[in-house]
């Protein structure tokens, strides 16, 4: 089988999660103005405050959380962390592909990129 | 005023709409129009960065399967972007709001360029001497242009130096929580000789990572509010679908006014604040 161009396989990632993402957030914000009563915003409502120490850590938190007790605060957590992972997940197949493609210098490009990408996801 | 969902949505849509019409992005309309409803500067610019994701990747998506994109030309440049927004998104937790107003209303002034550009006709970019560096990280492309039907072809030149500059524009985004479009296409176009629609779509391209960057640094920081964020992330992307479908529709001299009307508008107001806030 021809293996399908970059091209077209990052063009879907992003797409399908930004998609995805929206709407979560849109289903979020439903579930906010049902659970609430009001559509108005509290900044300093600490339930819908994200910090993430480890982002790895914290997708699994997400995840447990809207399996186990999904309220908006989770999936609209969740609809960021997909988010986030669109871009991630396109560096992640651009390295997979140029290794496939043997262009070993795209790889150490990518590579570089995906590495400060997760040091920083991990380390703050 | 309150803090309400729905506004937040609408003057998100309507930033995302204008931003898109007039090439300057969401992210420095939406902040600037969150600190005057209330936002702390700090919170405006760490919610925005975040939803600069789903308004770059939507757009993005399409680029790239038309191969407008120069995926390897993005790819190398992103290194660096990489590294400023990451430095500029810490630099923007520690220094006080204050200064970042300045900043703000600073590199907006950069968006000038943009104006230049919509005026002047596109060149040649056949028969280009490309120095070693640019041929050994085989930068070159070939997209197809709708307006003249035939295909361009380019070759890239002095990436030592595009690098580099890339990295002061992801400085800028990571730290004010912006795409720095304007930035990165005068780049793309002055350093690296990009034809425009190209240097377009790569720059909306590698907005989508240095908005995951910067934002790497911005999620451990409790800054970021999901109803805030996700309010702006679905209200920025309608706008911004709805400007882009409008745009070859409007005259580039209404599309010029428009501009240049919000772009003055913006700085007057962000140097307001630096200079009113404590």
């Amino acid at each position: 089988m021809r293996r399908p161009a970059l091209e077209d396989i990052i063009g879907y990632i992003l797409i399908i999660g930004v998609v995805t993402s929206l709407i979560m957030e849109s289903a979020g914000l439903v579930l906010y103005t049902v659970d609430k009563g009001t559509a108005g915003i509290d900044l300093s409502d600490s339930e819908a405050r994200v910090r993430s120490r480890d982002f790895f850590a914290y997708i699994v938190d997400v995840v447990a959380s809207v399996l186990s007790n999904p309220s908006y605060a989770s999936v609209m957590a969740l609809g960021l962390v997909l988010l986030m992972l669109t871009p991630y997940l396109r560096v992640v197949a651009s390295v997979v592909y140029f290794a496939l493609s043997h262009n070993y210098k795209y790889v150490v490009i990518t590579l570089i990129v995906l590495a400060m990408l997760t040091a920083s996801l991990i380390a703050h | 005023m309150d803090l309400d969902i729905v506004v937040i949505m609408l003057v998100s849509a309507f930033a995302g709409f204008l931003g898109s019409l007039i090439g300057l992005g969401g992210g420095a309309i939406v902040i600037p129009v969150l600190t005057l409803l209330g936002v702390p500067l700090k919170q405006a610019i760490a919610n925005s960065m975040i939803t600069l994701i789903a308004t770059s990747s939507g757009s993005a998506s399409a680029y790239v399967r038309e191969r407008l994109t120069n995926i390897k030309v993005a790819m190398y440049l992103e290194v660096f972007t990489v590294i400023g927004a990451i430095f500029g998104a810490t630099i923007a937790l520690l220094v006080p709001s204050r200064y970042l107003y300045f900043f703000f209303a600073a590199f907006l002034s950069t968006s000038f360029y943009g104006i230049r550009r919509r005026m002047s006709a596109s060149n040649s970019h056949d028969n280009i001497d490309q120095d070693r560096f640019s041929r050994w990280l085989e930068l070159e492309g070939t997209y197809y242009d709708e307006s003249s039907s035939k295909d361009v072809n380019y070759k890239i030149v002095r990436a030592h130096l595009g690098g580099p500059a890339m990295m002061i524009a992801g400085l800028a985004a990571g730290m004010l929580g912006i795409g720095a479009g304007a930035f990165k296409v005068a780049i793309h176009e002055l350093i690296l000789k990009m034809p425009p629609k190209a240097s377009s779509a790569t720059s909306n391209f590698i907005i989508g990572m240095t908005a995951l960057a910067g934002s790497t640094v911005f999620i451990a920081s409790g800054l970021i509010n999901v109803v805030l964020a996700g309010s702006i992330a679905v209200g920025a992307t309608i706008g911004s679908l709805a400007g882009s479908r409008l745009l070859p529709k409007m005259s580039d001299k209404a599309v010029r006014t428009l501009f240049l009307t919000v772009l003055i508008y913006l700085i007057l107001q962000m140097v307001y604040k630096g200079v009113a806030s404590p």
